[in-house]
């Protein structure tokens, strides 16, 4: 599904406005073909990573490519590779749906429009002004959808939506990837799609990166992330008394009481990693892994996160 | 290229309902104006009220135009629909000058030519001045406009910048305006001042549109605007004196006419009598001293007349600004500053004068018959008032007359219906370049005294720039005190 080049990657990349930093240097690596999640509270600094990579605003430090070219030499014609979506994008207001389909279609010399707005549901003939948040989001979509660029970067394009319309657009997305990308040489479409709801984008994404209060915690295939992330459950024998010890740096937010022992593994696709659990606890008499949802992994990370940061206050 | 015009397209077709406003208002103006210059619609108040309207709302529309075909592709912000799709800048700057080119300019030049033709003129023969008459305009205001919305997000934002604009112009020219007495027009300084805000608003422009830095071009547009009071203050209002006496001297050199000379009679005191006029402006007192211009040709004028002088009394040195003077009447009002009268304490003082001036040669004279209409050279147009008596005759020119003319004829004293005695009159009209108003035509009534009536011949001569020059001329001692306007 990869090819060596990636489609986005940034190196060192930051951004810092006056004093406030938004984004700390990062070093990120999309691949070709994925469905990257970029997640994140509001304000952690997703839509400015957003915005760097395509030449909106300019990176304080490090810099970024995207599609191999370096995101600050970006021009107008990069834009018929990089299709854009966003929750804050301006629309031509004015002009109907179809009208802003036949005003772009000169721009893209791949334009192909065929039962997109059909497929969509969208009125053809309704001013983009007089169109609900989710019909215009459904109609950027299609305005993007229909020069079938090998990029699509969607800032928060789910945002207010209702799931019905929210499952349409993702549907549509899928469809897209699926019919007319499976045979692409170049590794097929990549979506990088940030959000601030975790469940939403767990479905369907291939990777994902957290970013923190400006900070990327961790950016990976979704499937090792979820093989990795474990909340094991350690039941103790009562009679027996723990010595103290000293968790790896890979068992966060550990908890205990006089039977039970509680964290998050955070490498526990490791072989031997009940072996480890029970070196360092030789009176576990139960050892559960239960999986994490993209949320309570996120949840854990922050709070570790935080935990870290208090403690070296 | 095919997606300028495909952005002009998209425009068109968004502004369509603004374009046919802005027709109409045009339509208006090429209707109304023209009526205003019949002599029977002098009290017509609605028409006046109707045109003083016209001259408010078609800046207006200029400005709500300009903004909304610019703003439609703001290049302020990080949202716009615009910036993230295959727009080429040089294809997006073309589009927003075609479109002020054909949907703003070209209409209202139309609207002037429509109004040229109504008078009876050629609107061809007047094109170089139409162009000129455009070229003003465009860089006075439909640059300054198409600069403040590249810098701007909305039209409100814009409005308040106009605002400023205009509020830093009233405010800085009035602060650099302040030197009293009238001063000496800088050689070139309309050329000057026009490249200046053309090339440097036009290189601003595109900038913004090449890098969307819209802070970079909003410092550069306040920095244009402060350079040219400075540029002001130097080269108009003359505040540092040097360059611009060098300049002027560069400019006007040193007659080589050995029989053309500066003359000054110690024995001849000019009137006086301040008459209906001042004898003081602020610090300045106004004296009138006996210079004449000998040697020059009886057919020949002067035009741009200006005099400097300096002043050196004990402890006391004075250099005056360039200032317009008339010297065809065998004296020369200047203006001395208080502080040289008191420092002079009544006795002589020594003086060094120079003049310059511009050589006007009369061209072919031409005589045209007198009629209740009738073209006359430099393609303009006279009309006989028959009902009025004294002064009857109205001209018009396209645009502007370009040179200075002078007009002689027969005018009867009275009516031509009972004329009492003809006498020859003579009238120099002085050339009046394009303005920047909404009516193109430039009207000039003649005063020759008279009546003229139809069938009289008039003749009609022009002047010719016939080269710059300069004369010096030194006192050595006068009392400035015997020559004050009282």
């Amino acid at each position: 599904m990869t090819t060596a080049m990636p489609a986005i990657e940034t190196h060192g990349l930051s951004k810092t406005f006056g004093h406030t930093e938004a984004l700390a240097p990062l070093d990120l690596s999309v691949p070709r073909g994925a469905v990257f999640a970029l997640v994140g509270h509001n304000g952690a600094g997703k839509t400015t990573l957003i915005k760097l990579m395509l030449n909106i605003l300019r990176p304080t430090h490090g810099g970024a490519t995207i599609l191999g070219r370096p995101t600050t030499t970006l021009t107008g014609k990069s834009f018929t590779h990089i299709g854009y979506v966003s929750e804050n994008q301006e629309l031509p207001d004015w002009m109907t749906v179809q009208a802003m389909m036949d005003y772009l279609r000169p721009f893209y010399p791949t334009w192909d429009e065929a039962h997109l707005l059909s497929d969509l549901d969208l009125p053809p003939d309704r001013k983009l002004k007089q169109l609900s948040r989710g019909m215009r989001m459904k109609a950027a979509l299609a305005s993007v959808l229909a020069f079938r660029p090998p990029l699509i970067i969607m800032d928060e394009p789910f945002s207010g939506l209702d799931p019905l319309v929210r499952d349409e657009l993702i549907k549509a997305l899928l469809d897209r990837m699926s019919d007319e990308y499976e045979d692409d040489p170049n590794g097929g479409l990549t979506i990088l799609i940030s959000s601030h709801d975790l469940a939403e984008v767990e479905s369907f994404a291939t990777h994902v990166a957290f970013l923190h209060q400006g900070k990327l915690l961790f950016a990976e295939s979704l499937a090792t992330l979820t093989a990795r992330f474990r909340e094991v459950i350690v039941t103790l024998d009562p009679a027996m008394t723990t010595s103290a010890f000293t968790p790896p740096i890979t068992w966060l937010l550990p908890e205990s009481t006089a039977s039970v022992y509680r964290f998050i593994h955070t490498n526990a696709e490791l072989d031997n990693f009940e072996q480890q659990v029970r070196a360092l606890l030789p009176h576990a008499t139960e050892i559960r892994s239960e999986p994490m949802t993209l949320r309570t992994i996120f949840l854990a990370l922050a709070k570790s996160s935080q935990a870290q940061d208090r403690s070296r206050a | 290229m095919i997606q300028s015009l495909h952005i002009l397209r998209k425009d068109i077709r968004h502004l369509w309902l603004d374009l046919s406003m802005y027709a109409a208002l045009l339509i208006a103006a090429a209707i109304a104006i023209p009526k205003s210059w019949d002599p029977a619609n002098l009290s017509n108040t609605p028409l006046h009220i109707l045109i003083t309207l016209l001259n408010v709302l078609i800046p207006i529309v200029w400005l709500l135009l300009v903004a909304r075909v610019v703003h439609d592709e703001s290049l302020v912000g990080d949202t716009q629909f615009w910036i993230t799709r295959p727009y080429a800048w040089t294809s997006l700057l073309s589009a927003k000058l075609l479109f002020l080119m054909l949907c703003l300019i070209l209409p209202f030049a139309i609207m002037q030519c429509a109004m040229v033709l109504q008078t009876g003129t050629n609107p061809l023969h007047a094109l170089p001045a139409q162009m000129m008459r455009l070229l003003k305009i465009a860089i006075i205001v439909w640059l300054t406009f198409t600069a403040v919305a590249s810098v701007t997000s909305t039209i409100q934002r814009m409005f308040m910048a106009m605002v400023a604009v205009v509020l830093f112009w009233a405010g800085a020219l009035t602060l650099v305006s302040g030197a009293p007495g009238p001063r000496m027009a800088f050689p070139f300084a309309s050329e000057v001042f026009g490249i200046y805000l053309g090339v440097l608003v036009l290189a601003t422009l595109v900038f913004q549109f090449a890098t969307r830095n819209t802070l970079a071009s909003r410092v550069a547009l306040m920095a244009i605007a402060v350079v040219f009071v400075e540029l002001f203050a130097c080269l108009v209002e003359g505040q540092i004196q040097a360059p611009f006496n060098a300049f002027v001297r560069r400019n006007y050199p040193l007659s080589t006419d050995a029989s053309l000379r500066l003359a000054f009679d110690p024995t001849s005191i000019p009137s006086q009598d301040a008459g209906q006029g001042e004898h003081r402006i602020s610090a300045l007192v106004i004296a009138r001293l006996p210079i004449a211009l000998q040697g020059l040709a009886p057919t020949t004028h002067l035009n741009d007349q200006n005099v400097s002088f300096t002043i050196d009394a004990p402890g006391y040195h004075y250099t005056a600004p360039w200032r317009p003077a008339d010297l065809e009447d065998n004296s020369l009002k200047i203006f001395i500053p208080q502080k040289a009268l008191d420092a002079a304490h009544g006795a002589s003082v020594h003086m060094h004068l120079s003049e310059v001036a511009r050589r006007m040669f009369p061209g072919t004279p031409q005589t045209i018959l007198a009629a209740d209409s009738f073209h006359i050279p430099e393609n303009g147009v006279c009309h006989l008032l028959p009902a009025l008596s004294g002064d009857n005759v109205s001209c018009r020119y396209a645009y502007e007359l370009k040179s200075r003319t002078m007009i002689s004829a027969a005018v009867a004293s009275g009516t031509c219906i009972k004329p009492e005695i003809f006498h020859s009159s003579l009238e120099t009209l002085a050339a009046r370049p394009p303005s920047t108003e909404l009516d193109p035509t430039v009207e000039i009534p003649l005063h020759l005294g008279g009546a003229v009536c139809p069938g009289t011949p008039i003749t009609f001569t022009p002047f010719h720039p016939g080269g710059n020059f300069r004369l010096e001329l030194d006192i050595p001692s006068i009392s400035l005190d015997r020559y004050l306007v009282r």
